[in-house]
């Protein structure tokens, strides 16, 4: 009996050394593999939608570690442009195969021009995720070694030891010229959020962030990498949202990420968002065609637009008249909504044209496009904004801002909590209205949002798809 | 369709330290009420009047209370309104004066529910059949919109019962909160007026628009019924612009016969980069009488519209100026003696009332990058003289030219820009009679904050500026009110005011070596100039005897900026360029090839003018030094000659350049062919004496090249008229002169010789001009800013200061509304309050 007993104390050792915990996969994977759930939206973030309007990615960002990684999913557009009112997410939007387990905390997810290759970084690893699409079916794959099909969580670099990136978020694409190369070479671009700690020596902190500079044909292969900025410049405040610009073909940076020593936490760095009040707001312009030799020239507009906490930028298309360019941001504390100008004379730094107040917290900014052969219009934007759960209850809403009449001109409330990120439909000749699809981040759901071109300010909520519960 | 109208609780919450130029001791008070606050109208209640402020971001209007008995001995029951000098019931106690209207729960202010962006509102004030009866309403203009089975339907203009929300929430007797009374519009409105005058039937305009259509413009009448008041349109009509804002004359100067309201309607055009005198240069005046009867479903442009432009053909470059916000002055003393004067006394000439418009620009694409606008023009304010009888307008002329009777040919005076860009505008009012004469009709302090001076101007306006500040303007005089111009010590002006703006001491670094002299910066002196004048000894030309200041340093043009002169300085954009440098096998010329990069910006660029004559430096080579080792023998300091430029390379010239004072010389280098094509970074930098072997930049802008022993002259566009001048100044007028100088002697060519790419001189100047601004100062970030609103009862008069104006202002970037009083900033504890 005591022999017995012994055994069976021994064994249960023995297994519980030697049990591994069970890896709770996301949906439609887990978290039972044997018995997996639903595919089904959890804290959505990114979304992006391929150029023949057919595929809707949506990245999950797996905020609370719920699973063992994130998700990017592949929707069937036409299948959630039929739905109307509150309605479930349902497995059938998705498409076969259009499921992929990819690292958490995702930021946008991007997908590249020919609507191939999507990408979005995972702020705790500093990896790169990236995933293919068959445009004809939908279906995921990995992207560049990033892993076995529908597992690509290792991501296809980690940039963070790569080249020091921390926090991948910004992710845009344009053309660089790597030392060396016959000429400009597609490229994807990743700014960090969080800083690089170089050196911390008597309590000074030197800190740097770099961009990289990956090729889009191979984005495992890593083109070179520049510094936005670094201690003597910028004070190496990191990034967030950027855009390339195509016609001086240099990168354009905002946001603002600070690290610091902390005297109440024994000198160790603490990190956090630039303090509202403090004066900056540091606008970065990175040469790109000079590899890692390219310069970053640094603009603090924070005087102008008395906001340190830029969140999203967007490019309007060159003025053909002045050769001028409008740079939209959308910045918090104040909530703004700004029109920077940036001349055709390289002699002349950026200039803040206007503020205006939009809707508390805004997250995104989206410029609506046109149906195709659609007479020179107005600029419109889209912008998310509000939020429950940080901190703060504010109207979650999409508000419609026209920058010719420094206003905005319709909204729509109601969306969920903390509407985020905006794809746009692909407009189509004849096209009366725009269809957005929104993520709403913590009611995890996408909002399917019309806004008529013509009278902006009846813009609506076609469906909310999805919930949390 | 209509939202119910809530309200929440209040209680007079706080405030934040405020200070102004003179500052006051503030008054604290607590609690959050608002969201981005922007629009502010006044209307009254039953026995008070009633200030309202729209929470732009949100959905709502907070109320105060602003009690007005002043006792009488004629008025039936003992007390007219301060404000109106009608009968009032001296019911409004002083524990609610300037107090937020309560919501339910009393500690909380009341939230006003009125549907999504109440931008724009506006106040009637209306009698009723008795003349006696006071109903109050508000007008907003946002984005509700009617509804059908939830679905948005109609954009929505909507008229809320000030009457009824002032019983609500006094709950004596407990009263339901009426739904509003709303009109559909055919797009979402931008704004709304009414006119100030009281009456049973009191005229309101609404000015709506789509995205890219005419703004049509709607003509209401508002009325006192049974229900309460109501708005009912009478006529419509559309006019081809980009509508921003509304305005009315003040007073009864413009109203048509039989209290028939008024005659015009002021549009504000702000279509962006119009045409000078048309499309998007200032305002409209559109003709009431001549707006066709309202019909729904009709939209004819209005047919009698005058424009009313706010550039000038005098302007050096004439741009046209679209406008953001508008006023129109009310009735003023031109002419008036002081009531207690001794001897014979003027005869008083009034100015009508909307005789002058002022506007607060947008911004023009044609402006980015002019120094002296920083902001690509927007938050200028111009100054308009109108005649509303005589069916023209004019900019006003530039001071010192009389303002009332223009000389023939002076040239139009430049728009004034604060410190940040203004967004709203409004006259103060005049004090009544103007018992001081016209010159003495507006009451402001102004001075440095230990030196407060009260002052009085003959007609004073005031604007919100996007840093949080709130800015006066003497309107005759053209000017900023301006804490050092216009403060006095004992009786006499501050010595310090007719100072020119404050030059710095100039830095060169990196020093020279030991033993070879550093050139100097030269800066045009005071005429005569005392003895051993640096730049009497350059020999040049002076550039400013009028000016007449250190470095031509001019108040109302020259700005707070850091000047750089860098030596041989990287042009922007080019500080790191990569290519394939080779020898050309057919022309057997050194080529840079620049395949990724354009150069065209560059050559272009008026200030930077990329030519023949500049230099690079290499930066970075990818050759191994085995294979090239003439070009890895090169140090990165070394400059290399440009012989010609393209567009998407450089042609450089081996050979370099000799020394030809005060030009530089380029050494030489080796670049043989067995070098092959060598990738390389390079930065590219001036060097050309055709244009200018410093590169000047001023703060982040290029403003242009110059050589050794030349003299640079840096123009800007004017943002104030600050001091007495004998003839008009230029709108482009002078901001800074300097001249480089090394002395042609026997150490000439070794001082130059040694100077390195990069060296510079650092220099700053100053404003030397700061308008007297109220803000509130310890809180961050500040701005923007909302509408300003200017009040003015005899309530608030007392000892030496005579109905004095109260403004208010909307800070809508931190959520808090500022109620000042200007005459007394300094004098007063209660001249700031903050509610928040």
């Amino acid at each position: 009996m005591r022999l017995r007993l012994a055994i069976l104390v021994a064994s249960i050792a023995i297994g519980a050394c030697t049990t591994t915990p069970p890896e709770l996969l996301p949906p439609p994977f887990g978290p039972d593999t044997s018995s997996p759930q639903p595919a089904r939206l959890f804290w959505p973030t990114g979304i992006a939608i391929d150029p023949g309007g057919k595929h809707l990615l949506v990245a999950n960002a797996n905020f609370d570690h719920a699973f063992a990684g994130g998700a990017i999913y592949s929707l069937d557009v036409n299948a959630l442009l039929t739905q109307r009112g509150t309605v479930p997410f349902s497995a059938a939007f998705v498409r076969k195969g259009g499921a992929a387990m990819v690292g958490n905390y995702l930021g946008p997810l991007v997908l590249d021009p020919a609507g191939l290759n999507a990408y979005s970084g995972s702020r705790d690893t500093n990896r790169l995720n990236g995933v293919t699409l068959d445009p004809g079916t939908g279906a995921l794959g990995c992207r560049a070694g990033s892993g076995t099909s529908p597992d690509c969580r290792s991501g296809i670099l980690d940039l963070g030891r790569l080249v020091n990136l921390e926090g991948p978020y910004g992710i845009a694409f344009g053309t660089s010229t790597p030392i060396g190369a016959p000429g400009p070479l597609d490229s994807i671009f990743v700014s960090p959020l969080i800083p690089h700690l170089d050196d911390l020596s008597n309590g000074v902190a030197q800190l740097s962030s770099p961009v990289a500079v990956l090729n889009a044909s191979d984005p495992s292969q890593l083109f070179f990498s520049a510094l936005a900025t670094d201690p003597v410049n910028g004070s190496g405040i990191g990034a967030g949202p950027i855009v390339f610009e195509d016609v001086r073909r240099e990168l354009i940076l905002g946001g603002c990420y600070i690290r610091f020593p902390a005297s109440t936490q024994g000198g160790q760095l603490t990190s956090g968002k630039c303090l509202p009040g403090s004066g900056s707001n540091l606008l970065r312009f990175l040469e790109l065609d000079a590899g890692p030799a390219g310069f970053s020239r640094i603009y603090d507009l924070g005087g102008d637009l008395r906001s340190n906490e830029t969140v999203a930028l967007e490019l309007a298309p060159t003025d053909p008249t002045t050769g001028k360019r409008t740079l939209y941001a959308a910045m918090r504390n104040p909530d703004l909504i700004a029109e920077i100008i940036l001349p055709s004379d390289p002699g002349l730094s950026p200039v803040v044209r206007r503020t205006s107040s939009v809707g508390p917290f805004p997250s995104q900014i989206h410029l609506l496009q046109r149906p195709p052969g659609t007479p020179t219009a107005p600029d419109l934007l889209a912008v998310t904004s509000g939020t429950l759960t940080i901190g703060q209850t504010t109207p979650a809403l999409v508000a419609i801002f026209d920058p010719a009449q420094g206003r905005v001109v319709g909204q729509v409330e109601r969306l969920g909590d903390t509407p985020f990120a905006m794809a746009q439909l692909p407009p189509k000749t004849g096209d009366t209205s725009a269809k957005l699809f929104v993520s709403v981040f913590a009611s995890c759901r996408i909002a399917v949002v019309d806004v008529p071109y013509d009278h902006p300010w009846d813009v609506s909520i076609q469906a909310l798809v999805g919930s949390c519960k | 369709m209509r939202a119910a109208v809530a309200i929440g609780l209040s209680a007079l919450a706080a405030a934040v330290v405020a200070v102004a130029a003179c500052s006051s001791t503030p008054i604290l008070t607590t609690g959050t009420t608002f969201t981005a606050p922007y629009s502010i109208a006044l209307t009254w209640g039953a026995d008070r009047d009633l200030l309202f402020i729209s929470n732009s971001s949100g959905d709502d209007l907070t109320a105060m209370s602003l009690c007005t008995q002043v006792p009488s001995s004629t008025s039936p029951t003992g007390f007219v309104s301060g404000s109106t000098n009608l009968p009032v019931a001296n019911t409004c106690l002083e524990r609610e004066d300037q107090e937020l209207l309560p919501g339910p729960v009393r500690v909380f202010p009341g939230s006003i529910s009125v549907g999504d962006r109440p931008t724009r509102i506006a106040g009637v004030r209306l009698l009723g059949p008795d003349k006696v009866s006071w109903f109050g309403a508000v007008l907003v203009a946002g984005l509700a919109t009617s509804a059908d089975g939830g679905v948005k339907q109609d954009p929505l203009i909507r008229l809320i019962d000030a009457n009824n929300i002032l019983a609500a929430s006094q709950r004596t007797p407990p009263t339901r909160v009426k739904l509003p009374f709303d009109v559909a519009l055919p797009n979402p409105a931008v704004d709304v007026v009414a006119s100030e005058i009281p009456g049973n039937h009191v005229p309101a305009f609404v000015v709506s628009q789509a995205p890219g259509g005419p703004a049509v413009l709607t003509a209401f009448d508002v009325s006192p019924q049974d229900s309460g008041p109501v708005m009912q349109p009478v006529s419509r009509c559309t006019v081809d612009l980009v509508a921003t804002r509304l305005a009315l004359v003040p007073g009864t100067d413009d109203q048509l016969p039989n209290n028939g309201g008024p005659a015009h309607v002021y549009v504000a055009d702000g279509s962006p980069d119009g045409v000078p005198g048309g499309k998007g240069d200032g305002a409209v005046e559109v003709s009431v009488p001549d707006m066709p009867p309202y019909d729904p479903a009709t939209f004819t442009p209005c047919p009698a519209v005058r424009r009313i432009p706010a550039s000038d053909p005098t302007d050096p470059v004439r741009v046209a100026r679209p406008l953001r916000s508008i006023a129109l002055n009310p009735q003023f003393f031109q002419v008036k003696s002081r009531d207690n004067a001794p001897g014979p006394l003027v005869t008083p000439v009034i100015a009508r009332g909307g005789s002058i418009l002022l506007g607060v620009t947008l911004g023009s694409s044609t402006l980015c990058g002019v120094p002296g606008e920083a902001t690509c023009g927007e938050g200028s304010i111009v100054i308009v003289q109108n005649d509303p009888v005589a069916g023209t307008s004019r900019v006003a002329p530039a001071p010192p030219a009389d303002f009332f009777n223009v000389p023939a040919g002076t040239p139009a005076t430049a728009p004034l820009h604060a410190l940040s860009g203004a967004r709203e505008i409004t006259f103060l009012r005049p004090i009544p009679g103007c018992p001081n004469g016209a010159n003495a009709c507006v009451d402001i302090t102004a001075g440095l904050t230990t030196v407060g001076t009260q002052l009085q101007i003959q007609l004073g306006a005031v604007a919100s500026t996007d840093d949080g500040g709130t800015v006066f303007i003497n309107v005759i005089d053209r000017r900023f009110v301006d804490d050092l111009r216009d403060e006095r010590r004992g009786n006499a002006p501050d010595p310090n005011a007719a100072l020119p703006p404050a030059l710095s001491g100039t830095t060169f670094f990196p020093s020279p070596p030991l033993g070879v002299e550093a050139p100097q910066l030269a800066f045009p002196n005071v005429i005569p100039p005392p003895a051993n004048d640096l730049f009497t000894s350059t020999g040049l030309p002076h550039p400013c005897p009028d000016v007449n200041t250190p470095g031509c340093l001019n108040k109302g043009v020259t700005t707070p900026l850091r000047w750089i002169l860098v030596w041989h300085g990287v042009m922007p954009g080019l500080e790191s360029v990569a290519g394939i440098l080779h020898r050309d096998a057919a022309t057997d010329a050194v080529r840079l090839e620049l395949p990724s990069k354009d150069l065209t910006p560059w050559i272009r660029s008026p200030t930077l003018a990329l030519q023949a004559g500049d230099v690079v430096h290499v930066r970075a080579v990818a050759n191994p030094a085995g294979l090239c080792p003439e070009l890895a023998a090169l140090p990165t300091t070394q400059d290399l000659l440009i012989k010609a430029v393209e567009t998407h390379a450089l042609v450089l010239d081996p050979r370099g350049r000799g020394v030809s004072f005060p030009f530089s010389g380029v050494p030489a280098f080796n670049f043989p062919a067995s070098c092959g094509s060598v990738t390389l970074a390079v930065d590219i930098r001036t060097g050309s004496p055709n244009a200018g072997e410093w590169l000047v930049e001023a703060g982040t802008d290029v403003r242009g090249r110059v050589n050794v022993n030349s003299l640079f002259v840096s123009k800007a566009r004017r943002f104030d008229n600050p001091i007495d001048v004998p003839a008009p100044r230029p709108q482009m007028d002078i901001e800074v002169a300097f001249a480089p100088f090394i002395v042609n002697g026997p150490n000439a060519v070794s001082t130059l010789s040694a100077l390195v790419s990069g060296q510079q001189f650092t220099f700053t100047t100053s404003r030397g001009t700061q308008p007297t601004t109220i803000r509130e100062t310890n809180v961050l970030p500040q701005g923007p800013v909302g509408d300003v609103f200017a009040y003015q009862s005899g309530h608030f008069s007392g000892g030496s200061i005579i109905a004095p104006n109260i403004l208010f202002t909307a800070l809508a970037g931190n959520n808090a509304l500022v109620r000042s009083s200007p005459a007394n900033i300094g004098l007063s504890d209660a001249a700031l309050v903050i509610y928040r």
